[in-house]
């Protein structure tokens, strides 16, 4: 039973995509060295674009339920890959940017223990602070400020520019590394969104 | 995406670069991002600002754009936004675009309301470009200076907000390898600063 491929069992199939005439790629040789308890059954052609949609073959996975699915078993793994896994099988995912989108913050409380709350493009509710940092890249490509929250562990949410002013907003003077520097608070955790504009 | 959400995104962008300092100095967006800084013109910048012309037709709006004239030394046969260098006589940046936008392509001043600024560009070339977001309501005559702009085309801003259409490209430039950002459009291939610009009006509007 194990050892039978379900067709209807495979995470691909699962996928609500009109059936095309050409058949699907064949599955990708079994790698002879890869030291892994579940089969190795090639890369997925899935894609997580870099709003947070969810591709198969570059069609938008429509239905909530299964792209919520999907993400309950992505793994980040050492090699910096984004794995789906599941007892059955595994298999690589492209992430253009993070897996997931934070489009939504609410406050809860004031000050230093103030609770930022963040809801995901897959409706799940993070809160930031020591386990979900937040961090705003400027080391990436085209230069801009990318704000990121630790969604889960090695899994990242990029924050959408209208909740980024928003943390902007609610951010405060605060000293990192010695350095007055703005950020905000959230469980305590002092999180840098950037330098302080200089006076004019 | 409509005139009012455009103007809406331009401006909470504003607002956040108000609190938040970004695109000065070492983090300034350039023609060195994706590549080393030793790309980066030596030596002092050369102030330019270009307009950002977006314009409100009908069946939505459409990015405006320019093709140089193959004689241009700097720039030939590139497409990129009208603009040029700042004047003594322009008071602003946004002033020194609209002027450019006038003279390369006859595009009037009241035709253009200005809503907002991208973050600032620096050129490999020397130039510190300040990109000013315009809305052009149609219509609006079209008179490139032939001089300077060979051709005048208009992208859908949809185009420019699939980031499907935001290709990486790497090619040998005086013997170094160089990454940049091509949108490729029809039969134009814009790249370099243009397709850079492109990708943080992409940042603001949707991202």
């Amino acid at each position: 039973m194990a050892k039978t491929s379900d067709q209807n069992s495979t995470l691909a199939n699962q996928i609500d995509v009109p059936c095309t005439s050409h058949a699907a790629a064949p599955p990708a040789a079994v790698s002879m060295s890869a030291p892994r308890a579940e089969p190795w059954c090639g890369d997925f052609d899935i894609r997580i674009a870099r709003d947070g949609t969810w591709l198969y073959r570059d069609s938008p996975i429509g239905r909530m339920a299964l792209v919520k699915l999907f993400a309950s078993v992505l793994r980040r793994e050492s090699d910096g890959a984004y794995w789906l896994v599941t007892p059955f099988e595994r298999g690589r995912i492209r992430v253009d940017d993070a897996p997931f989108t934070a489009v939504e913050l609410t406050v809860e409380g004031a000050g230093q223990e103030q609770a930022l709350v963040f809801r995901t493009n897959l409706d799940e509710f993070v809160t930031a602070g020591p386990d979900h940092p937040i961090r705003v890249s400027t080391a990436c490509p085209g230069g801009g400020p990318r704000p990121y929250l630790l969604a889960r562990p090695g899994l990242e949410a990029l924050i959408v520019r209208p909740v980024y002013y928003q943390l902007i907003e609610l951010g405060v003077e605060g000293v990192w590394h010695g350095e007055s520097r703005l950020g905000v608070w959230s469980r305590g955790e002092f999180f840098v969104l950037g330098r302080l504009e200089e006076e004019a | 995406m409509t005139r009012e959400g455009i103007i809406a995104r331009l401006k909470a962008n504003a607002e956040a670069e108000r609190r938040v300092r970004r695109g000065t100095g070492v983090h300034r967006r350039g023609d060195h991002d994706m590549n080393t800084d030793d790309m980066r013109h030596p030596g002092p910048l050369t102030p330019a600002a270009v307009l950002v012309p977006l314009v409100d037709r009908a069946g939505g709006m459409t990015v405006l754009l320019t093709e140089r004239n193959a004689n241009l030394s700097d720039h030939a046969g590139q497409v990129s936004f009208p603009g040029g260098r700042i004047e003594a006589r322009d008071a602003t940046p946004e002033a020194a675009a609209l002027r450019e936008a006038f003279e390369e392509v006859g595009l009037p001043h009241e035709r253009v309301e200005p809503i907002g600024h991208l973050d600032d560009y620096e050129t490999r070339t020397g130039f510190l470009v300040h990109p000013i977001v315009g809305i052009v309501t149609p219509p609006f005559p079209v008179k490139p200076d032939p001089s300077e702009v060979a051709l005048v085309f208009e992208v859908p801003l949809a185009f420019v907000l699939d980031r499907r259409n935001h290709r990486r490209e790497r090619r040998l430039f005086k013997g170094r390898e160089r990454v940049f950002y091509v949108l490729p459009y029809d039969a134009h291939y814009i790249w370099g600063a243009t397709a850079s610009m492109l990708v943080n009006l992409c940042d603001v509007l949707i991202g």
